[in-house]
């Protein structure tokens, strides 16, 4: 018996690189990587694993996998099995790993947190946090084993989640001990560099011992951190935090404020709202300054329809233009008329006419809910909300509009505010109104920033074009001056030191009037931005209306009650009062169709008060509340699309694009169009295969709906075979129509007429009888015309296979008949055609009605029915007089003639003749050269030789004009026997060698092949 | 071939789109045809507009349209008379 090995401790250490150490000492591992994962594998997972999950695991590959197993459990073994302990088990078929007394790190640590982290003494989570050497299996990044990576990615992720919650329960203990929870917040920060909350909470905890200098210091690095990984800016409570620091000592003080409410300097003491005269930025201390602008302002009122249409405000941002504007308006209802405001929309947003539509919408307020369906209908309808057939009269409707208000009250002021963001649709109204609109009292007010000018073509081309036609008048805003900008403050704000803000803001009433604000509210530190200012403001708000603002400011400048309620989901009351307040803060404005931001300056401080993730997250449920909501009218798709484009959603932006567009194209906005499906192209191309290729065909479409000169055939090819190789007929079948649409417009008739077959082959999948259907038309087509007839022949076929024979599709009856009609069974045609006939007229389908009489009537007369064809004929004179501009009326004459030559009437060759020039004028060729040569036929039987080759070679003429080839045939086979007749058979045999194998495609009709023969036999027989 | 005019009186007034969905159906009724496409005039109200064809006979384009369901007015056989200089044409 051997004596027991003395026991040794064992520890393994997976938290980190790999470690095994014997009795603390660290023993030398196996260089082997597998061999280092599979000790890491067994020893987590502490359970028996399969031999061939092992090797699947760590050994899938040509070689001996078990071998490899084999390898790697020998060179464990000496590691581990000491001290008489066997801690690898191994059989044939398993393998565990048993820890026999061993310690193993992450089984502590496990441990701990199974038993619940809060119960835990502290220093065991100090112990346990100790342990987190670094990741799991530190360096094993196996990616050649694909399953084991996976995994241990997996276990990484959760054991790093442990550690955070570790942290994170001790720097809860250490509520009151700053300094102790500092070393904890410093690990979490190096856990999640990126992530916010670690780092606010080492200001807050740098903050409360009073160490300014390393807290700013803490500040510079995360946003130095921010701008370089994610080129975002720090958010607002970061920004909030380091204003604090700047009231605080640069040396600790030891203080120590509780955990979770980090005595910051105290609040400022919030500013009363302002006296509400209408709100606004600039506006609620009346109107202040512009005494040469307000005279202009007056004057252009006062000629209102007589001089410049178009008043035309530039300035910097928050000098006042927005202002101007409304009292501008005061001044036109001040004189009895009206004014209605609009604002262009940031360009991302593309919504065309928007501005338009903004205005006219308070002025067309949508019929209540449950309006009696008689007044609902009664309401009058914005123009836009119902389109016009064409721009031109969507132009004229709006014209009329406003003509009609100023009718009513004069003068009538549009305000358009942001020309700068002008689309190109809104930009040719404007520019159409303010000519249409001459000499009618409306006056249109547009402001721009006159620097953001230049980035808008069709804006720019718009001033340039009104200038030229004299229709504008411009003025350009300057600073206020001191004077100005002391009664602008004073008004609300008389404590302040107007100098000091007339220094800051340069005269910029915006940046003047929330200078004020901030001094009003105590704070000392106007320096740096006007965004700064704002951003101050907002962080003196009550938490809840400064999360409410952050919705509104991702939802744009101006927003509805009711999408802001949609996207938040709170109560429209709740939503209402924190929406009056925050109007109180003047930092909102009513208007009839919802609120606007102060300033568009408001709303990006609103926004920015937002970490990236958290407008990202914004966006995303912006988006998915506007995309599942009531959307009659489209508006709202372009908006969707905005947003899922800033929420990383790129198949809902693609979707959204799609629909915008073909918005767009119904209002024939068509260059938002053409943008909107660029747009959406550059989003659908990160999609599947099978969500990208559908889009991508819409998307094209309205390129070429919109009459776009691109090159699009190549893409188009390429999204058919796409398309047929996703399995998507309909899809395949609507490509080939787009670009049958495109080669058309090109003159392109036969790549035209080979997308339509393919147009019919793609249908093949849609459905047997969509197929049949596409199929019988096809065949139709192909036999009517005597070319292509193999094509039509196998088209009916399969049409007959897929629809049944006996089917009421009025196509395929038709097809039949032609088709026996070509193989001569007279019999069969006439019902086919009789069925046809009668499925036509079921139909109401006057056209086919016509063809199927006279076929019917060619066929009667074929089989010597002479009152039938008459009978057809007058029916089909009835029908042709319903038609409109057609030949049927000459050829039902013609038809009667040869009818009544069919009893053997010579007068009735008079009838024909007289018949034929409103055939020739009617320019029927086929008609006429099919006419002749029955007239013929007859001539010839009737010996009438000279009139039978008059009219054959009348015939072979028309015939040749329209490739004929049936009556070619058989007019040269009248000829020929006239040449037989005169005795001259080599002249026969010349005409009967025009009829060339190759001139013919499918072979010949029964009845021209018959006229052939006939010839060829008289031929052989007489020489 | 003969030079073929085809007439429109639209009333409403067509839509651009509409004009579009002809424009593919008849494609294939007048490829098989061998009717081909020379110009289209269209008014800006969009009230009357014609076509200009090269094809075998004023009928042909007739049954092509009819073929295609696409209104039309009349049709008719014309002679060109091209009053540009050679260089401009």
């Amino acid at each position: 018996m051997t004596p027991s090995a003395p026991a040794r401790s064992l520890e393994i250490r997976l938290l980190g690189e790999p470690e095994v150490l014997l009795d603390g000492v660290p023993a030398a591992l196996p260089a082997s990587k597998k061999c280092r994962a599979l000790l890491g594998y067994l020893v987590r997972t502490g359970r028996s694993q399969r031999r061939e999950r092992l090797c699947e695991l760590l050994w899938d590959g040509p070689d001996d996998p078990r071998a490899g197993l084999r390898w790697s459990l020998a060179k464990l073994r000496p590691l581990l099995d000491l001290g008489g302990a066997i801690r690898v088990a191994a059989d044939r078929e398993h393998v565990a790993f048993e820890s026999h007394g061993a310690l193993v790190d992450v089984v502590a640590v496990s441990a701990l947190s199974q038993s619940g982290l809060a119960a835990a003494p502290i220093a065991a989570l100090e112990e346990a946090i100790a342990r987190f050497r670094g990741p799991f299996l530190e360096g094993l990044d196996l990616s050649s084993c694909p399953a084991f990576h996976a995994w241990c990615v997996a276990e990484r992720e959760a054991l790093q989640a442990l550690h955070v919650a570790l942290l994170s329960e001790l720097i809860e203990r250490s509520s009151g001990q700053p300094a102790r929870a500092l070393g904890p917040a410093r690990a979490l920060i190096a856990l999640d560099p990126l992530a916010e909350s670690p780092r606010l909470l080492l200001l807050d905890l740098l903050t409360a011992l009073g160490d300014g200098r390393r807290a700013l210091e803490a500040y510079d690095d995360y946003a130095r951190t921010l701008r370089r990984e994610l080129g975002v800016e720090p958010s607002f409570e970061l920004e909030r935090r380091r204003m604090a620091l700047s009231r605080l000592p640069a040396a600790p003080t030891g203080a120590a404020p509780r955990r979770g409410a980090p005595e910051l300097a105290p609040e400022p003491r919030v500013a009363q709202p302002p006296a509400r005269h209408g709100a606004g930025a600039g506006s609620g201390c009346g109107f202040v300054g512009r005494e040469r602008e307000r005279e202009l302002l007056g004057r252009l009122l006062d000629v209102a329809g007589q001089g410049a249409a178009v008043l035309l405000v530039l300035g910097e941002p928050g000098i006042g233009k927005t202002r101007l504007l409304e009292e501008l308006g005061r001044l036109a209802a001040a004189r009895g008329g009206r004014a209605l405001s609009g604002r262009a929309f940031e360009a991302e947003l593309v919504r065309p006419y928007g501005a338009f539509i903004d205005a006219l919408r308070g002025a067309f307020p949508e019929p209540e809910r449950d309006a009696a369906p008689e007044l609902a209908a009664a309401a009058a309808r914005s123009p836009f909300s119902s389109p016009a057939s064409d721009r031109g009269r969507l132009y004229d409707a709006v014209a009329s509009l406003l003509a009609g208000a100023a009718g009513e009250r004069a003068p009538l002021v549009l305000v358009l505010d942001d020309l700068q963001w002008f689309d190109e649709a809104s930009a040719e109204l404007l520019h159409y109104l303010a000519r249409a609109l001459r000499g009618s009292p409306v006056l249109f007010a547009a402001s721009a920033r006159k620097g953001e000018l230049v980035d808008n073509l069709p804006a720019q081309r718009l001033v340039r074009a009104l200038g030229r036609e004299g229709l504008v008048t411009s003025v350009e805003l300057g600073p206020l001056d001191q004077a100005q900008l002391k009664a602008l403050v004073g008004a609300a704000h008389p404590n302040v030191p107007w100098q000091r803000v007339f220094a800051e803001s340069a005269g910029n009433p915006l940046f003047a009037l929330e200078a004020a604000r901030a001094l009003d509210a105590g704070s000392q530190d106007l320096v740096g931005s006007l965004a700064r200012l704002i951003a101050e403001r907002l962080g003196r708000l009550e938490d809840a209306e400064r999360g409410l603002l952050s919705w509104a400011g991702a939802l744009g400048r101006s927003f509805d009650v009711d999408v802001l309620a949609r996207v938040t989901g709170l109560a429209v009351p709740q939503l209402l009062a924190s929406l009056e307040r925050l109007e109180g803060h003047a930092i909102l404005r009513s208007r009839e169709t919802g609120y606007d931001f102060a300033h568009d300056l408001v709303r990006q401080g609103a926004y920015r008060q937002m970490s990236s993730p958290r407008q990202r997250l914004v966006h995303a449920q912006i988006a998915r509340a506007l995309s599942a909501g009531p959307d009659p009218d489209g508006a709202l798709a372009s908006d969707v699309a905005h947003h899922a484009a800033l929420a990383g959603d790129s198949a809902l932006a693609a979707r959204a694009c799609v629909s915008a567009g073909q918005r767009c194209l119904r209002l024939f906005a068509w260059r938002e169009a053409r943008e909107l499906a660029q747009r959406g192209r550059r989003f659908a191309e990160s999609l599947s295969d099978a969500e990208r290729v559908p889009l991508q065909v819409e998307l094209i479409a309205l390129h070429v709906l919109s009459d776009a000169p691109a090159e699009l055939d190549t893409p188009l090819r390429e999204l058919a075979a796409r398309a047929r190789a996703l399995g998507l007929a309909a899809l395949e079948a609507r490509v080939f129509y787009l670009r049958s649409v495109l080669q058309f417009r090109a003159g392109d008739s036969q790549a035209a007429f080979q997308s339509s077959l393919s147009r019919v082959e793609a249908a093949r999948h849609a459905g047997p009888r969509e197929h049949g259907i596409e199929l019988a038309g096809a065949a139709r087509c192909c036999l009517l015309l005597e070319r292509n007839r193999d094509v039509g022949e196998q088209f009916l076929l399969r049409a007959e296979a897929l629809l049944g024979e006996q089917s009421e599709e009025l196509d395929l009856a038709w097809a039949q008949g032609l088709f026996a009609h070509i193989r001569g069974d007279l019999e069969r045609a006439a019902d086919c055609m009789d069925r046809a006939l009668l499925l036509a007229r079921r139909q109401q389908e006057r056209w086919e009605e016509c063809e199927c009489l006279l076929l019917l009537a060619w066929l009667d007369l074929d089989r010597g029915r002479d009152e039938r064809v008459l009978a057809h004929v007058a029916a089909l004179r009835d029908v042709a007089d319903k038609l409109g501009e057609s030949s049927y009326g000459a050829a039902a004459q013609a038809l009667r003639a040869l009818a009544t030559l069919l009893r053997g009437s010579q007068d009735a060759f008079h009838a024909f003749d007289a018949s034929l020039p409103a055939l020739h004028d009617a320019g029927a060729n086929r008609l006429l050269s099919i006419a002749q040569n029955r007239a013929a036929e007859f001539a010839l039987r009737q010996d009438a030789d000279e009139r039978a080759r008059s009219y054959a070679e009348h015939a072979l003429s028309a015939a040749q004009r329209v490739d004929a080839i049936n009556e070619i045939a058989t007019a040269l086979a009248t000829l020929a026997e006239l040449a037989l007749r005169e005795r001259e058979p080599e002249r026969a045999r010349g005409l009967l060698a025009k009829l060339s194998p190759h001139a013919f495609s499918g072979g010949l009709s029964a009845r021209a092949a018959r006229a052939i023969e006939h010839v060829q036999n008289l031929l052989r027989l007489a020489y | 071939m003969a030079y073929i005019i085809v007439e429109y009186d639209f009333d409403p007034p067509v839509t651009d789109e509409t004009l579009a969905q002809w424009t593919s159906a008849l494609a294939p009724c007048t490829s098989i045809r061998q009717v081909s496409r020379l110009r289209s005039v269209f008014s800006l109200d969009r009230r009357r507009g014609y076509c200009e064809f090269e094809a075998p006979d004023a009928e042909t384009v007739r049954q092509a349209y009819r073929s295609a369901r696409v209104p039309f007015r009349s049709v008719w056989a014309a002679d060109l008379f091209d009053f540009r200089a050679p260089s401009q044409g």
